[in-house]
């Protein structure tokens, strides 16, 4: 783990404390810094590639990545209110009449921690709920709500809309 | 400019409650586990995530408008995981989904040894 990215990983646990505790006194900074330091002890092999244990691996940090993250929250959330709005039309709908159907959905992301965000994404989005995720044959298992409409081609060209998304703000 | 800021976050929270009303209702009317965990996981978290915006634009100080978006944040983070752990206890106990057209998780399910 580079020196740039051990400050970062400070930094963002100080953050942390500031915006939980609220307060900017010198005795709570000074708990904080106290506190960031033990937790950056405890946690930064678990970023850091080299080390055993480090799972999640240490994202690169610089401008693209930035742009991309900042392209990537508006869609989002767009996203969600759309799929809040759907589920919302279906449960209010003078009949309830729902042909849900379970489809497996093979993903070519690389690593484990962008699957497990892929799985969460599609839980947010329209119409999909993430029910399994095959980590060794990175297959997922997503229960759409209704299928008579769209069709299973839809979902899967949704999914990999997503899959490319993520590519960008990942790789 | 304060009447206009009053005026966003009360439709806001008017929309997010709104949307939280028709989970319920989805929570009620929908026939088995998986859709229900549907309408509990998207309906509320888009709710919840409008209402907390809402608030954290009408926060009185930094340090409520800050606490709320941290609160979206862990939101988002954990209803999908909550939700993704329900449906699948559910599946393995054996509840079968209702009225399904296509089951290809039961399929593979069974290819396992």
């Amino acid at each position: 783990m580079s020196y740039f990215k051990a400050v970062a990983l400070w930094c963002s646990l100080m953050a942390l404390w500031i915006s939980l505790t609220g307060r900017l006194d010198f005795g709570f900074l000074a708990v904080g810094i106290a506190v960031s330091i033990a937790v950056f002890r405890l946690v930064w092999r678990t970023f850091s590639p080299r080390h055993e244990g480090g799972r999640l691996g240490c994202p690169r940090i610089g401008f693209a990545r930035l742009m991309a993250f900042l392209c990537f929250v508006p869609c989002f959330l767009w996203d969600l209110l759309k799929a809040t709005w759907e589920v919302s039309l279906l449960a209010l709908a003078p009949k309830v009449d729902l042909h849900s159907g379970i489809i497996r959905v093979n993903s070519d992301v690389p690593d484990k921690s962008s699957l497990v965000f892929l799985a969460n994404l599609i839980t947010l989005t329209p119409g999909t709920l993430t029910l399994d995720v095959d980590m060794s044959k990175h297959d997922l298992f997503v229960h759409v709500l209704d299928l008579r409409g769209i069709g299973t081609e839809a979902v899967r060209s949704d999914i990999s809309d997503l899959e490319a998304r993520i590519g960008r703000l990942f790789s | 400019m304060s009447g206009f800021i009053d005026l966003l976050s009360s439709f806001l929270m008017v929309l997010g409650l709104f949307f939280a009303f028709a989970s319920v209702v989805g929570l009620i009317r929908f026939p088995d586990v998986y859709t229900r965990v549907h309408a509990g996981t998207k309906a509320l978290s888009g709710g919840a995530m409008l209402i907390l915006i809402g608030v954290a634009i009408r926060a009185p100080s930094w340090q409520g408008a800050v606490k709320s978006v941290l609160i979206a944040l862990f939101f988002l983070a954990t209803n999908p995981l909550a939700s993704h752990a329900i449906s699948r206890a559910c599946y393995r106990h054996g509840i079968a989904p209702h009225g399904t057209v296509l089951d290809e998780y039961g399929e593979a399910m069974e290819d396992r040894p």
